[in-house]
């Protein structure tokens, strides 16, 4: 194989691990809603299927972490080409991570099998749903296209789930205060309110690889700023959180 | 790989083992903060969890360098990619402990019956033990130690479903209010996370000694058959 081929056919590695990966994701978006139709319609079969599906990306997911690990020893890609593969492997753990939260999701729905719950909190599951959903399709649609600038908008968006998880837990302590849902249900669903709102985290998450990806752009995470702010200015020991 | 770039590796080496070190202290010592509602030693790990941060992302920042500037390649690229994928696994890891003194916070004035504080203590204790073990496998190379890790992680699951069991009689008994409960339920959930990422970088000792990557996903243990609703009797099919 000429220089020349094994670049082309190199290439061809790197854009075949980024349409695997959208692949994925665009099926984790696409099961967001899923879930929560088993959630709400208490669908155990589509449960089950979900619960079962999720292997199929369990074994994509590492197919693409030894394939980028391949890419890493035969090319020792350098500059932005490295970074692409990181990227890569970065975003299969979220991947594998978001998708276990879907399924959570689904397991959830078996806990709660047979208990009733009111039309408002249906209502904001649905609402946490929709938003997770496109916080994801958002990240994805950042990935797939390179999208810096689309990748930072995500984490703005993030803050409106986190709003809709605290009036959800709201609605379950009023819910439950007024005897429309026993306490195991209510437990139930602020674990589920959870589920959703780290969706929306690991699709912050992904925003931030992108940005990475597309200009060696690391997160500096606010942890980690405040930490050099106190080093800074070793008077402000505030501390918020 | 050349005699600097070796040394760079040996440093991140010795860092991962130092943030493993302090993340393995701080689990014991965040539950201590929980069960005797601790609210200086709350405010200790909070603070300290930013420096935690910053560390685990020059980590992350000097393996990726390491991967740019010296080509690594065979068991040494595989331990540059297992310490930055470890750094992402050990910030979340303490991200859970640091959540475990925001919950002591929450719950401040609501003391805990001795049946959870019982439950919390062994949790913690076999979280402690979980990420212990991963960090020892990873010193040693030990394959047989990363092993066991996945399997010790399964009693963390059974004491997890326990504890889910005690906080609903414990609201029954009328010792602990639906807030606590909330609070007591994502309690159970911090250490179960903890354990699953002590299960990944088992997983990455792994692919480190044998060049396999395994399988990651380890949710469905108990899963499959967990058609029955865990600590829920199921209503007669009245709906």
């Amino acid at each position: 194989m000429s220089t020349d081929e094994a670049r082309k056919s190199y290439h061809k590695d790197l854009a075949e691990v980024r349409q695997e990966l959208v692949r994925i994701a665009a099926s984790i978006v696409e099961s967001i809603p899923r879930g929560t139709h088993v959630l709400i319609e208490q669908d155990l079969s589509e449960a089950e299927r979900m619960i079962m599906a999720d292997d199929d990306i369990d074994t994509r997911t590492v197919d693409i972490e030894s394939r980028c690990i391949q890419i890493l020893a035969l090319q020792a890609p350098v500059a932005g080409e490295l970074r692409q593969v990181v990227t890569a492997l970065k975003i299969c753990g979220e991947l594998e991570r978001s998708a276990d939260l879907v399924v959570n999701i689904c397991k959830a729905a078996r806990r709660i099998y047979g208990h009733e719950f009111d039309p408002r909190l249906r209502g904001l599951i649905v609402k946490m749903s929709d938003q997770a959903r496109q916080l994801f399709s958002e990240a994805t649609g950042a990935y797939a296209s390179g999208d810096a600038s689309r990748a930072a908008a995500i984490d703005d968006m993030d803050s409106f789930l986190d709003d809709l998880q605290r009036q959800f837990i709201q609605a379950i302590f009023e819910s439950h205060s007024a005897g429309r849902i026993d306490l195991q249900v209510a437990i139930q669903l602020a674990v589920v309110a959870r589920f959703y709102e780290r969706i929306g985290d690991h699709a912050v998450n992904i925003g931030e690889k992108v940005r990475f990806e597309v200009s060696g752009w690391l997160p500096e995470h606010s942890g980690a700023e405040r930490f050099r702010s106190r080093q800074a200015a070793p008077s402000d020991e505030g501390g918020e959180s | 790989m050349n005699r600097t770039a070796q040394e760079k590796l040996d440093d991140l080496r010795d860092e991962t083992l130092a943030l493993g070190a302090m993340l393995v202290e701080s689990i014991p010592r965040s539950t201590k903060v929980l069960l005797e509602q601790d609210m200086e030693g709350a405010e200790y790990q909070i603070l300290s969890d930013d420096e935690y941060d910053a560390r685990t992302i020059a980590l992350e920042e000097d393996s990726i360098s390491l991967m740019a500037l010296h080509a690594p390649v065979a068991g040494e690229l595989r331990h540059a990619v297992v310490v930055m994928k470890m750094s992402g696994e050990l910030e979340r890891s303490a991200d859970l402990v640091t959540s475990l003194c925001k919950v002591a916070r929450r719950i401040n004035g609501h003391p805990l019956d001795d049946r959870l504080a019982r439950l919390i203590g062994a949790m913690s204790e076999q979280a402690h033990l979980l990420v212990k073990q991963a960090m020892v496998a990873y010193a040693d190379k030990d394959l047989a130690v990363a092993k066991s890790v996945r399997d010790m992680d399964q009693y963390l699951d059974t004491l997890h479903k326990q504890f889910i069991q005690a906080i609903f009689e414990s609201h029954t008994d009328g010792k602990i209010d639906l807030a606590v409960g909330i609070q007591m339920a994502k309690t159970a959930r911090f250490y179960e996370r903890v354990g699953d990422h002590a299960v990944n970088i088992a997983r990455l000792v792994e692919f480190l000694v044998t060049g396999v990557l395994p399988p990651a996903g380890d949710h469905h243990r108990d899963g499959r058959a967990d058609l029955t609703p865990i600590g829920i009797e199921r209503p007669q099919a009245s709906t």
